[in-house]
């Protein structure tokens, strides 16, 4: 009731920032995105090949994408979406100390191969990365399939989705709603989701489990004739196996022994342990502005990310839609990223920790990261559109926010091409 | 009955900040490029491999299914 008053007594003073914290605080929850809701009025279909390329002969992905969304009478549509990635190549699995690293020649791919020596030194000096040592080769395929039924200004949602790899199943529902109020000026989503996956390691004798459930709340407002934004919030309870069953770590003094982490059968060398509860939070703002006299789009974003692991990020949007004569439309795009490390987080350890926490996953450390993109996309009629587009990701741990914390060692950079096509009926 | 106030004093709240924009004026909100999302397939495949190479993952709203990327 305090905090009713205190948007009311907001309002009353006509004091706009004012009344959208304090209604920002009345909110009891946590959630995902709202969009202004309709039925298709006719099927489409959308095909997208990607290809991922990271640098320095690591990970290859090659990615095919089909869509499609059926309207089922007046007031409910089907949309399937169906995901086939091929993946190949190495991935980082564990950093060293320099002294104790032992440079192989002659491996695939033209790059030098670091192996662990079993000279065991003093180890104070730089991390050196160690790739995995056979070529990783997977296939991904995945399925999700949302149901909508539309009432007059309320529309309900239910989806599954399986995905599946030789090593990792994960299956998924979830439910939604959404509703326009406020002479459809405003729309408000709520959505919950519950994930189970089951890992299956192929080096290990392991099988292992993970749980999530996600909870959104997304708030969409249209501001005048030219300008939108939407806000959302969302919270993830993950639970059970959390570690990446491939990552290992070093810890100097480990010998074949350390409580609590199991041996990979090297000296010093253990598989990841991470906790087995996370919580995260994220809070997202998009903002959509009209310029009439380009007939552009500005598309911004921002979003704060708060996890139990002690992981703040912040993420950067921008993008520029521009129309151009005959249906051509060129849409450029930066990103910004940067998060600090986990608490368990180190290149390498130097110590056992007393809380048995341990991970060297360069996904966990202290980075920023940059992008850039452009697409260009062609409608054909009323019928058909194609696009292409392009980006460029680089990761630099100079590139954290506040500056570096760790040398570059896990810097890398990855390009990403796509090509599509949609057709509606 | 608690939903419907919070509805209310939400709102009330935007409209203190909204203009009313009536269906006939929407026009510019209506075009493709306006959308949240206006090229969905590429803007899914973008998220899912900056949440398989960041350790940020949510608030964008996209539906489940887990993978093991490395």
């Amino acid at each position: 009731m305090v905090r009713a008053a205190a948007v009311v007594a907001a309002i009353k003073s006509n004091k706009c920032i004012n009344a959208l914290s304090a209604a920002a605080l009345a909110l009891p929850g946590m959630v995902p995105k709202a969009n202004a809701a309709a039925p298709a009025e006719t099927a489409s279909t959308d095909f997208l090949y990607s290809r991922y390329r990271e640098c320095c002969n690591r990970i290859d992905v090659d990615a095919y994408q089909a869509s499609a969304i059926v309207p089922l009478g007046d007031r409910s549509e089907l949309t399937f979406n169906w995901v086939t990635d091929v993946v190949s190549g190495s991935s980082p699995v564990l950093n060293i100390p320099e002294s104790r690293a032992e440079v192989m020649s002659g491996a695939s791919g033209g790059n030098a191969r670091v192996t662990l020596s079993n000279d065991r030194e003093s180890t104070t000096e730089e991390p050196v990365e160690v790739l995995s040592s056979a070529t990783i080769r997977d296939l991904r395929n995945a399925l999700d399939i949302k149901g909508r039924y539309f009432f007059d200004h309320t529309d309900l949602a239910l989806g599954v989705a399986v995905s599946n790899e030789r090593d990792y199943r994960s299956y998924s529902a979830n439910i939604g709603a959404q509703s326009e109020f406020n002479q459809k000026m405003t729309t408000l989503a709520v959505n919950l989701a519950y994930t189970s996956d089951e890992i299956e390691p192929i080096d290990r004798s392991i099988q292992e489990n993970k749980r999530s459930v996600n909870t959104s709340l997304g708030i969409t407002q249209i501001w005048d004739k030219a300008s939108l934004s939407t806000v959302n919030f969302e919270y993830i309870y993950s639970s059970d196996f959390l570690s990446n069953p491939y990552k290992k770590v070093f810890v100097e003094d480990g010998g074949n022994q350390l409580a609590g982490l199991e041996s990979t059968g090297d000296a010093d060398v253990f598989f990841e342990e991470r906790p087995d509860r996370r919580h995260q939070y994220a809070l997202v703002a998009d903002y959509v502005r009209y310029f009439p006299e380009w007939d552009a789009a500005l598309h911004l974003d921002y979003r704060f990310h708060a996890d139990s692991w002690d992981i703040k990020s912040h993420t950067f949007e921008a993008s520029w839609h521009q129309p151009m004569a005959a249906g051509w439309m060129l849409t450029p795009r930066v990103r910004y990223y940067s998060q600090n490390q986990a608490d368990f987080y180190r290149p390498f350890f130097r110590a056992p920790r007393s809380d048995g926490f341990y991970s060297s996953d360069y996904r966990l450390s202290g980075f920023g990261a940059i992008s850039a993109g452009l697409t260009l996309s062609k409608q054909f009629f009323d019928k058909l559109r194609i696009e292409v587009s392009f980006e460029y990701y680089q990761h630099k741990a100079e590139f954290k926010l506040g500056g570096d914390t760790q040398s570059d060692f896990a810097d890398f950079s990855y390009s990403l091409v796509t090509a599509g096509i949609r057709y509606e009926f | 009955m608690r939903i419907n106030s919070l509805a209310f004093l939400l709102a009330a709240t935007l409209n203190a900040c909204a203009t009313q924009v009536t269906p006939w004026e929407r026009g510019h909100l209506a075009k493709p490029h306006m959308s949240m999302e206006p090229n969905r397939l590429e803007a899914s495949i973008r998220k899912h491999i900056h949440t398989s190479k960041e350790a940020s993952s949510g608030g964008y709203g996209s539906g489940g299914g887990g993978c093991g990327c490395n």
